[in-house]
């Protein structure tokens, strides 16, 4: 017995290796981020308008980052949210089992494809192509959240349909029986059930396009300004962090840590948000 | 706590591994620092290897500025950086200019403007001229890209165009000399910056104030922006360091930098 | 007038079809274009010799080997710490505070972008710790990413083995550890080597958390030592993709072409062995 409570303990320090990974983290982001925040005032800093660590003395406001990162974001859930729910409504509702079977993991690949390589496509195909048929200098929030928006596609969709699948049997046998479609049935039924687990799904895929940085660096022009239409260039905060932090010295790359910090925090909320709403409909 | 117990003996037994290929060997030298000067600097290791057999040279392509800090740090052997002049945090190291290099003005090749004065240029990035109608192109709006703050071709670019004021908050910004070329052959629009060594058929270099960029009027100072290339150590160079940058300054390692379209300072 | 709920459903349906096949559609071009573009280039001579000319001339073979050891450190380290988190939660406790914490623990590191593992790993590993830019930064930083995936799917497998199993093996006088090593862990080993696999793919295709821990040099050799830096075929492919000239284009393309066919293979071989897995106990 005693044998068993060693190993109990020792497996238990091994479990604590993510929360310890998280607090490390978290310690480590804050200490080099948190200091410049406090001596600049949080207010200036992220409601500041001018990002400029070249000048005398340098500026950092970050409020054209937390724009630029939110209007790209929203642009990529217009595109990936009715795609994604689509797919997987109907891919676990509607398709026939063995294409299901082919189509979910197939659509999973595209969270293998490196963020890189959707980032060149979207450098030589859609900016270009925007630029060309829409307007605008091409390298805009247009093309992040388009890009983002397929980025997103393999969370939603994969998460959606855990959630749609959990939706009991009896449920959809029941509202058959009373006449409806299968629109009706998914529409008045399924869907209702599986709100929460949806309303997951789509903040999950938010923080992934929040989170994202390779992609957004290659098209989105990177220009510190809040955009003002969709054909702006903009700037997101972790493009604002990986351009910067090879040439940033000293009090700049402080900043870029603090912009670590607000983008942390953004996602730490999110997460909480979608465990919470999660939750609440396993509770349900 | 138990868990960190087991990461920190693990990083700490890789730690000494990790140590045996790090500083510890004298046939290994580490350089960091401008992305501008990494490719001629790989060109010149290379043949810098050529010659002498089992070492390793390793070329961190960090930014001038990081390159400078790690070298005060200790974490690499040689800084790189391109700058007009030597910045106040390198003042405490040993610093050698070794190349000259001229950064060319850039549009897209169907752009009607072939030459700009150094004013104007000033202008546009400064976003006092927006239309390349007022400077003799067509009536469209003029695309600013520049490089990210802090890189050392951005700050020599800004020091010696004077640009008044500050860059134009609605220039895009991008990391590398590669990706401002690359958007400027793509966008008809666009002006950006990049060294010589960069330019190619994708792209125009305009003329600076009637000076064609070319390696010869960077050589006599006629052409206006160009960097300085520095090697810089911490104290005098020594053993690897001092061989590398020895061969960098003689008759060869000069010749393969006007290989590569820099000015040599020989 | 009132549309007929049958024509909804019909209408509903044909939509539904439509954005699924968009999605597969954009999949299958993305995939063809790369490899389109790609694949010319990548001749096995360019697999199998160094780099040149900043990468503008000869192979990725270096490049290769820095990807391997980088990401099966990556693994090696994080599959002790996952699967043994696994363990723990599924074989040794009950739902308490303690599996909230952990459970919470590894679903924000899930969430955390790659970009702040990249800073994190950067002051702590590269600078605090001083390995500097190496294989050994570089593969702790993608350790400490990859360990959610691991412990999900470990944990999913773990309890995929009917509770018969565990409850004949005690039956036979076995002390729990000798039922979790001798029943338990064969019964769920391809689901865990599934997990691991998703993992390689995934430190595979990382760029952010990469660049800033293991460095950009591009080595003209094997690396020998963890202390040595590397390019992944990531950041190679990143980097000749808007630092290289256009010379350098094709093998930009042909890295990109290599990098998205490993992680193909990858992800389908993981696939495949999930599917087995899963139908074994079904």
């Amino acid at each position: 017995m005693k044998q068993d409570s060693a190993i109990r303990l020792i497996l238990l320090g091994l479990a604590m290796s993510s929360v310890a990974a998280l607090a490390v983290i978290t310690l480590f982001i804050f200490r080099e981020g948190l200091p410049i925040i406090f001596r600049q005032g949080p207010g200036s800093f992220l409601f500041g308008s001018d990002w400029d660590p070249g000048a005398e003395p340098a500026a950092f406001g970050i409020f054209a980052m937390i724009a630029g990162t939110f209007a790209v974001t929203g642009g990529a859930l217009l595109l990936g949210v009715p795609v994604g729910l689509g797919s997987a409504i109907f891919l676990s509702e509607f398709a026939p089992r063995k294409v299901a079977t082919i189509l979910k993991p197939a659509l999973e690949l595209l969270a293998g494809i490196p963020s890189v390589v959707f980032g060149y496509i979207g450098m030589l195909v859609l900016s270009p192509f925007i630029r060309d048929h829409i307007g605008g200098s091409g390298a805009s929030v247009l093309a992040g959240s388009a890009i983002l928006g397929i980025m997103i596609l393999p969370t939603i969709i994969s998460i959606s349909m855990d959630t749609l699948r959990s939706v009991p049997r009896s449920y959809r046998e029941g509202s058959f029986a009373l006449g409806a479609t299968g629109w009706q049935t998914t529409w008045k039924v399924t869907l209702p059930a599986a709100r929460s687990g949806l309303v997951a799904a789509v903040i999950l895929g938010m923080g992934r396009a929040v989170g994202e940085t390779m992609a957004v660096i290659m098209v989105t022009g990177n220009t510190a300004l809040v955009p003002k239409s969709p054909l702006s260039p903009a700037r997101t905060l972790t493009a604002n962090i990986a351009m910067q932090l090879n040439a940033a010295v000293g009090e700049h790359r402080e900043a870029l840590f603090a912009c670590g910090v607000v983008l942390f925090v953004i996602i730490m909320v999110l997460n909480t948000f979608a465990n919470w709403v999660a939750k609440l409909g396993k509770r349900a | 706590m138990r868990n960190l117990v087991v990461v920190f003996c693990v990083v700490a037994g890789m730690t000494g591994l990790g140590g045996c290929g790090g500083k510890a060997s004298s046939n290994k030298l580490t350089l960091a620092g401008s992305t501008a000067f990494t490719p001629v600097a790989q060109k010149l290791a290379d043949a810098f290897k050529a010659k002498h057999a089992g070492v390793t040279i390793d070329i961190q392509s960090v930014g001038s500025g990081v390159g400078i800090k790690n070298v005060n740090d200790g974490i690499a052997d040689v800084g790189m950086a391109d700058l007009p002049e030597i910045p106040e945090e390198a003042k405490a190291l040993k610093a050698f200019s070794v190349s000259r290099d001229g950064i060319a003005v850039v549009v897209h090749p169907s752009n009607g403007v072939t030459s700009l004065s150094m004013e104007q240029v000033a202008k546009i990035f400064s976003g006092e001229i927006t239309n390349w109608k007022d400077v003799g192109g067509a009536d469209a709006e003029i695309t600013v890209i520049c490089r990210a703050t802090g890189s050392g071709s951005r700050v020599t670019f800004d020091t010696l165009v004077k640009i008044k004021g500050k860059v134009t908050r609605s220039a895009q910004e991008q990391s590398s000399n590669g990706a401002c070329r690359g958007e400027v052959a793509k966008n008809p629009k666009a002006i950006s910056y990049v060294t010589f060594v960069q330019v190619d058929a994708s792209v125009k270099a305009l003329k600076l104030g009637g000076v064609d960029p070319k390696i010869e009027t960077v050589k006599d100072g006629k052409y206006g922006i160009a960097a300085i290339d520095y090697l810089l150590t911490k104290g005098e160079p020594t053993g690897l360091a001092k061989e590398f940058i020895d061969f960098v300054m003689g008759a060869e390692g000069q010749k393969i930098i006007l290989d590569c379209g820099l000015a040599p300072v020989k | 007038m009132r549309i007929p709920p049958r024509a909804v459903h019909v209408g509903m349906l044909g939509i539904l079809w439509s954005v699924t096949l968009a999605a597969i559609g954009t999949l299958i071009w993305i995939i063809g274009w790369v490899l389109w573009h790609g694949l010319p280039s990548a001749t096995p001579h360019f697999l199998t010799s160094m780099p040149q000319d900043s990468g503008a001339e000869g192979g990725i073979l270096s490049v290769i080997a820095g990807t391997l050891f980088i990401i099966l450190g990556a693994v090696a380290l994080a599959t002790p710490l996952g699967v043994g988190t696994a363990i723990y939660l599924v074989e040794y406790t009950r739902e308490n505070w303690v599996t909230r914490v952990i459970r919470y623990g590894a679903d924000c590191l899930a969430g955390i972008p790659s970009i702040i593992f990249g800073l994190f790993g950067y002051v702590f590993f590269v600078i605090t710790l001083g390995l500097r830019w190496s294989i050994l930064s570089g593969s702790l930083t993608l350790a400490l990413m990859s360990l959610p995936t691991i412990i999900r799917t470990a944990e999913v497998a773990l309890r995929s083995v009917p509770q018969g199993y565990r409850e004949v093996s005690y039956a036979l006088g076995a002390t729990r550890w000798q039922m979790v090593l001798r029943v338990v862990l064969p019964g769920a080993l391809p689901g865990i080597v599934t997990g691991i696999v998703l993992a390689l793919g995934r430190c595979m295709s990382e760029t952010a958390a990469v660049i800033f821990t293991a460095g950009t040099v591009l080595p003209d050799r094997i690396p020998t030592s963890p202390g040595d830096s590397v390019r992944t075929l990531a950041v190679h492919f990143y980097l000749l993709a808007t630092e290289g000239t256009s010379e350098s284009q094709p093998k930009a393309f042909a890295t990109a072409a290599i990098l998205v066919l490993a992680i193909l293979v990858i992800n389908v071989s993981a696939y495949t062995l999930m599917h087995r897995f899963l139908a074994r106990y079904r």
